[in-house]
């Protein structure tokens, strides 16, 4: 007999009824069993009464061992280990001992009878019991028995009544992945999901509500059932709600966008059809009001109201007509722009914002169109030009009058003399009559079309200025024209003149985003026709696609770092050892290449746009690159060591102000370089790109480094001489050389001699270079392929737009 | 002022005609300025009938003021004066404007113009000019010294001349504060030969204190010399003498162009500008206990630097040293007076050889420090790696040091620099630059070799060896 130490064991043996079978471990009395006086004790605790035994609480069932109840006769409970097989376990017993007892085989068997005896039993285990690893139960004892799963139900039941559903999820989330096929299960479920639609609705979330009452239908519909009345007013509520969430700001787009999508689901909803009713009257509004603009002569009045119908509903049947009519008589290009708003451009950083609406407002002398070794440029304004007196002449045939006004300008820096590097280049000008300019300059220009450009910007408007979004529609147009430009931030520039041509662009309207992927969404529903500035990490999924073309610039936008040579925190060991903790490899792979930035495989990049190691401040293609020159490898423990070096030498005074630009990748890069830093033994302090400071990540561009190196290196567009006194002889007498420089060959061998000394000196720690992309679709037809710039030549570009697609 | 067809009448106002020479009284020259008075007018102005009467009036009012200072001559074309007064008159918006010149026939210098505005008043309008006239004159006269031989360093005797002829108006001749610029005075071969002047190049003399009341100097007084050179007066020059002209009027600005002579080119030497090279300016100001001597004042001093055309404008103001470095030497030196001259040219011997060496120099400077410190952090690695017993690892330190830039690669190219550009300069005739650059050279190398002659590399192989060996050592 095994020894009892337990309440429920004993109980067992006080019914005299149970026999217990040591299946297992079995143990022998020993000397340490416990004193009689607390068995006694022990056997005198009474079995639980199952109407006072609570029901477990969410916790316990879900953290602690499952657990069933047997029910006895008695109406006491024993707690036991789970029963197999479940759930009808008594039952499976009770029809297992008919078959036995029926078998005509077996009949007066002694295996057949001890078969039934043990069948007349229900095995159980009591948890914790190390001694006797089961029991035999007479079955006739038993009421019912409880299972785990049974009170995991009862305690949702109780979880949906007090409006617990998301503890009540995590439990038929548990069934669900422990259970699936337990009886009721289904029924929570859909209870749940009812429970939890109403919910939703009252905290007004209906997008949720009617995301839980889809579920709950289709679990109705999987169960056999109809949808109950109650739900169905849930979904409706709801989907008015979520339709009337953006009719009410006039986002008519956004409202029918939804609309469509619950529809899809729920066609039948009373709220779908007035709905599509109110927006289907917007649309009539917007077709009216762009024939009526249309009818009056505002054209660009017209195109907004229809493009907004067509966003609205692509569609509908009265938009595709007046869409097609409108557009190809006044065609607006949709540009997405990628980056931060707030973009600063400073003379030695103007940001690609600012670059872009130059070529699209301002119309400079000549337009790098091309770039390999260097930029090409095509003379935007002029008929013809030609150099004349070994150079030091120019003569210049505009298209326009403008050869007095560029004289007048050239005589005025002229007048400087000395003092500004145009003033020193530029002896004077002659003006033959309105169109036919000679430009004398002191000695023959190495680069004559970069400095012209430069010394005479903004000499004429460019083809497109700037334009209000004012369009004279009733409010209720108006609001819904203004709304469909979204959430994010738009300017429109109309062509300067009529245009002469059919086809021929009549507006661009800008739009910013902030991100690369926002961009690609909007391109990709049509509601803008190219994206710039494209980083080319974000571009490759569309390799391949023939409805859209992808340009990728020839000249690359290099990021890198820029030292204040006047920097009293920083002297040259400490550069050194700044550059010696860039790792550039990390940036490229882990800020630029970033995973969560990449809309397609990296691996699909066009070879041409993955991001390379820059080795200067300008394109690794440029003739004015030295090739001995080799960026420092990056070895932290050595930038440590420079930078104690110059700490013991007194270099090394506060902490270092790092400024750098906040547009995804920078900003990884700078946090990158910030910590390596600090690891070296630096103190960083980040500032503001417009507040002083001794280290700054910049992205550059130029066509013509030789124009513009001076320009970043001191901050001014025409800098003095005097502007150059921090830097040093050997970056000084370079950057003057150049200017000196009367072949395109002189220059770039000083060029090369300034990459060297910036490079041993770490005024300047390149990154990386990369070309960025743009896409367009091919309705739009552009002049230039491979240009350096966008926009250039936008005044000859065409489009033929095509309805969006519903997004 | 557009000078008329009327210069051709300008007027030879009466006077003397006195050349005795020095005359000398005592210690003192009281010898009187011969002066030449020329008045034009613009036509306008010219053919009024007023206008001869001031031209006749203008003469008088200056004899009075100066006299017997100054005697005036009668005729200008016998340029028999030591003085001319240029006397210019126009007419802008209802007022006579005034613009006299003074031109000393000695030194062959012409001051800056002083110009001054009198109302125009009708029936009166000679005295009016007049007294504008010799306020003028008064202001633009600077008077001549003569400058003693001898004296101690930094400080020089001058004689002025005329001294004792007390003039009517002492402000005109006054010599207390004002500056001077030194002539050297050579005479010709022959008395009828013209005398040779020349200007003793950046130096300046300042007047200490004159004791003739009103700032009028009654005999010789102390100066100041504000010089490059060590002590330009000190001895006699035979027969050629010293003299002095006083600075004023002052010009609003004085441009300051550097050229570098001797620059090769296709054509053979040439000029080049000095174009963005930076200069020291540091202010000379009185100092010591007796307030004699000119010394800078490195406190406030600043860095400018020279445009393209290697010109740099100095505001007309207190004297300045002005201090031209390159290739870690001073090339040049020099006080400069602003105003007291329109435009100075400095013509410095081309230093593109030092220069260039210069900049090389620096370049191999700034990497030698970087090249020792990554040689140290590579063989300390290496020893961390036999340290825990990786061999190979070690070894992999040890190239990496020894693949950096060792001794010979700088002095390969500190060498080849040096040689080249001594050589250069030597064809150009440059033979100081040759020395200079050859002592710069072998500082560098000596800089070299006490960096990068570390057997920190050859110890660390030998424990590499060691270590090798004593693994094979071990027994398995």
């Amino acid at each position: 007999m095994t020894s009892v130490r337990r309440s429920p064991a004993f109980v067992l043996a006080l019914f005299g009824a149970c026999f217990a079978t040591v299946t297992a471990a079995r143990a022998q009395p020993s000397d340490g069993d416990p004193p009689a006086a607390a068995e006694a004790a022990e056997a005198e605790q009474p079995l639980p009464q199952i109407d006072k035994l609570p029901l477990p609480s969410a916790a316990a069932l879900l953290a602690g061992p499952p657990r069933d109840r047997v029910v006895l006769n008695t109406g006491e409970v024993l707690i036991v280990e789970p029963l197999a097989p479940r759930p009808g376990t008594l039952a499976a017993i009770e029809a297992e001992y008919e078959r036995v007892r029926r078998d005509p085989a077996g009949q007066g068997k002694p295996s057949t009878l001890r078969k039934l005896e043990e069948l007349e039993h229900l095995v159980i285990s009591l948890p914790d019991d190390p001694v006797v690893a089961a029991y035999r139960l007479r079955r006739e004892l038993v009421l019912r028995i409880e299972y785990h799963e049974d009170l995991m139900l009862r305690r949702i039941d109780r979880l949906l009544a007090d409006g617990d559903t998301a503890t009540a999820f995590e439990m038929i989330d548990a069934l669900l992945r422990d259970a699936p096929a337990w009886p009721g299960l289904s029924d929570r479920r859909a209870s749940h999901l009812e429970v939890e639609a109403v919910a939703f609705l009252e905290r007004d979330r209906p997008f949720d509500a009617l995301r839980r009452a889809a579920e709950y239908r289709r679990l109705r519909r999987d169960l056999g059932l109809g949808l109950p009345r109650a739900v169905r007013d849930v979904a409706d509520a709801a989907a008015a709600r979520v339709v009337d969430a953006h009719l009410d700001g006039s986002d008519a787009v956004t409202a029918a966008a939804e609309l469509r999508r619950i529809a899809d689901s729920w066609p039948d909803l009373p709220s779908v059809t007035t709905r599509r009713a109110a927006i289907d009257a917007i649309v009539a509004d917007l077709v009216a009001a762009a024939a009526d603009a249309r009818n009056r002569g505002r054209l660009a009045a017209a195109a907004a109201a229809i493009e907004t119908a067509a966003r609205i509903a692509p569609r509908h049947p009265e938009v595709g007509r007046p869409f097609r009519r409108i557009t190809a008589a006044y065609p607006r290009l949709h540009v997405a722009v990628i980056g931060p708003g707030d973009a600063v451009a400073t003379a030695t950083d103007p940001s690609p914002r600012d670059r872009r609406l130059r070529r699209l407002t301002r119309a400079d002398l000549f337009v790098p169109v091309a770039f390999g070794k260097h930029a090409m440029y095509a003379g935007s304004l002029l008929r013809a030009w030609r150099p004349t007196d070994l150079g030091r002449r120019t003569r210049l045939v505009f298209r326009e009058p403008l050869a007095r006004e560029a004289a007048a300008r050239l005589d005025r820096l002229a007048a400087r003399g000395g003092e500004t590097r145009f003033g020193h280049l530029f002896a004077g000008s002659r003006a033959f009559d309105a169109a036919r300019l000679e430009v004398v300059a002191t000695r023959p220009l190495a680069a004559s079309e970069a400095i012209l450009s430069a010394a005479l910007p903004s000499l004429t408007d460019g083809p497109f200025r700037p334009a209000e979004d004012r369009y004279g529609f009733e409010p209720r147009v108006a609001a819904v024209v203004a709304a469909c430009r979204g959430a994010v931030a738009s300017r429109r520039f109309v062509r300067r003149d009529d245009a002469s041509r059919p086809g021929l662009l009549a507006e661009i309207v800008e739009h910013d985003f902030p991100d690369a992927a926002a961009a690609q969404r909007a391109f990709d529903v049509g509601a803008v026709d190219a994206v710039v500035g494209l980083p080319p990490w974000d571009a490759g999924r569309h390799d391949g696609d023939r409805s859209v073309r992808l340009e990728i610039s020839d000249l690359p936008d290099v990021t890198c770092l820029f030292i204040d040579p006047a920097s009293e925190r920083l002297g040259g060991i400490g550069r050194r050892a700044l550059a010696y903790a860039v790792d550039v490899a990390a940036v490229i792979a882990e800020d630029v290449l970033r995973e969560d930035a990449i809309a397609g495989p990296a691996a699909d990049l066009p070879a041409a746009a993955r991001p390379t190691a820059a080795v200067a401040a300008w394109a690794t293609t440029h003739r004015g690159i030295d090739p001995r020159v080799s960026p420092r490898q990056t070895d932290l423990a050595l930038a440590a060591t420079l930078r104690a070096i110059a700490a013991n030498r007194g270099e090394a005074r506060g902490p270092i102000r790092f400024s750098f630009p906040s547009t995804p990748s920078t900003a990884g890069a700078a946090s990158r370089l910030t910590a390596a830093w600090r690891r070296a033994g630096f103190e960083i302090e980040p500032v503001g790109q417009n507040d002083p400071w001794d280290v700054a990540l910049r992205v550059v561009r130029a066509p013509d480094p030789g124009v513009s190196l001076a320009g970043w290196l001191t901050g001014t567009d025409d800098p003095a001489v005097a502007d150059l006194l921090e830097w040093p002889v050997s970056v000084r007498e370079p950057l003057l050389a150049i200017e000196r420089a009367t072949t395109t060959e002189q220059a770039d061998a000083e060029l090369a001699r300034l990459h060297r000394a910036l490079d041993a000196e770490a005024f300047v720690i390149p990154l990386f270079e990369a070309r960025p992309l743009r896409l367009f679709r091919t309705a739009v037809t552009t002049g230039f392929a491979g240009r350096s710039d966008f926009y250039v030549g936008a005044e000859d570009w065409t489009l033929r737009r095509v309805l969006p697609k519903a997004p | 002022m557009a000078a008329s067809r009327s210069a051709a009448a300008c007027a030879a106002i009466c006077g003397a005609v006195l050349f005795c020479g020095p005359a000398v009284a005592g210690d003192a020259d009281v010898t009187p300025y011969r002066v030449a008075v020329a008045v034009t007018a613009t036509p306008e102005l010219g053919e009024t009938v007023a206008f001869d009467a001031i031209r006749s009036r203008v003469g008088d009012g200056l004899r009075r003021a100066f006299a017997p200072a100054i005697e005036i001559t009668a005729d200008v074309a016998a340029e028999n004066y030591d003085k001319r007064f240029d006397v210019a008159l126009s007419a802008v918006a209802g007022k006579f404007r005034i613009a006299v010149t003074e031109y000393d026939a000695t030194f062959a210098v012409t001051s800056a113009p002083v110009t001054v505005t009198a109302p125009s008043a009708r029936g009166n309008h000679g005295r009016v000019i007049t007294d504008a006239a010799v306020a003028a004159a008064a202001a633009a006269f600077r008077p001549v010294a003569s400058i003693r031989p001898g004296g101690e360093r930094g400080r020089v005797t001058l004689v002025p001349r005329a001294a004792r002829l007390v003039p009517t108006d002492r402000r005109a001749v006054r010599l207390d504060g004002r500056f001077l610029t030194a002539f050297l005075v050579s005479p010709g071969r022959h008395p009828e030969a013209a005398a040779d002047v020349r200007r003793v190049p950046s130096t300046y003399l300042a007047v200490e204190s004159a004791r003739g009341g009103e700032g009028f100097a009654d005999g010789p007084v102390g100066a100041s010399v504000i010089s490059p050179f060590r002590n330009p007066f000190a001895r006699s020059r035979g027969r050629s003498r010293f003299a002095a002209l006083a600075v004023g009027p002052v010009h609003a600005e004085t441009e300051l162009s550097v050229v570098m002579s001797g620059t090769p080119s296709v054509f053979g030497p040439t000029d080049s500008p000095a174009a963005g090279r930076a200069v020291l300016v540091t202010p000379l100001v009185r100092d010591g206990e007796e307030q004699t001597r000119f010394l800078p004042r490195p406190a406030e001093a600043r860095d400018v630097i020279l445009d393209r055309d290697g010109r740099m404008t100095f505001p007309a103001g207190r004297p300045v040293l002005l201090e031209i470095r390159a290739a870690g030497r001073t090339v040049a030196s020099r006080p400069l007076l602003p105003g007291a001259v329109a435009t100075v040219v400095w013509r410095l011997p081309d230093d593109r050889y030092e220069r260039d060496f210069r900049l090389v120099v620096e370049e191999i400077e700034s990497s030698l420090i970087e090249t020792v410190a990554a040689r140290s952090v590579f063989v300390r690695r290496g020893n961390v790696a036999l340290d825990r017993g990786d061999i190979d690892d070690a070894e992999r330190w040890a190239e990496k040091a020894a693949g950096l830039p060792g001794a010979g690669v700088f002095l390969r190219r500190l060498d080849a620099s040096a040689a080249a550009n001594a050589a250069a300069a030597g064809e150009a005739g440059n033979a100081r630059a040759t020395a200079r650059i050859e002592r710069e050279r072998r500082r560098v190398t000596g800089t070299i070799k006490r960096f990068l002659a570390g057997t920190a590399i050859d110890t660390l192989r030998e424990r590499i060896e060691t270590n090798r060996d004593l693994a094979g050592l071990v027994p398995e």
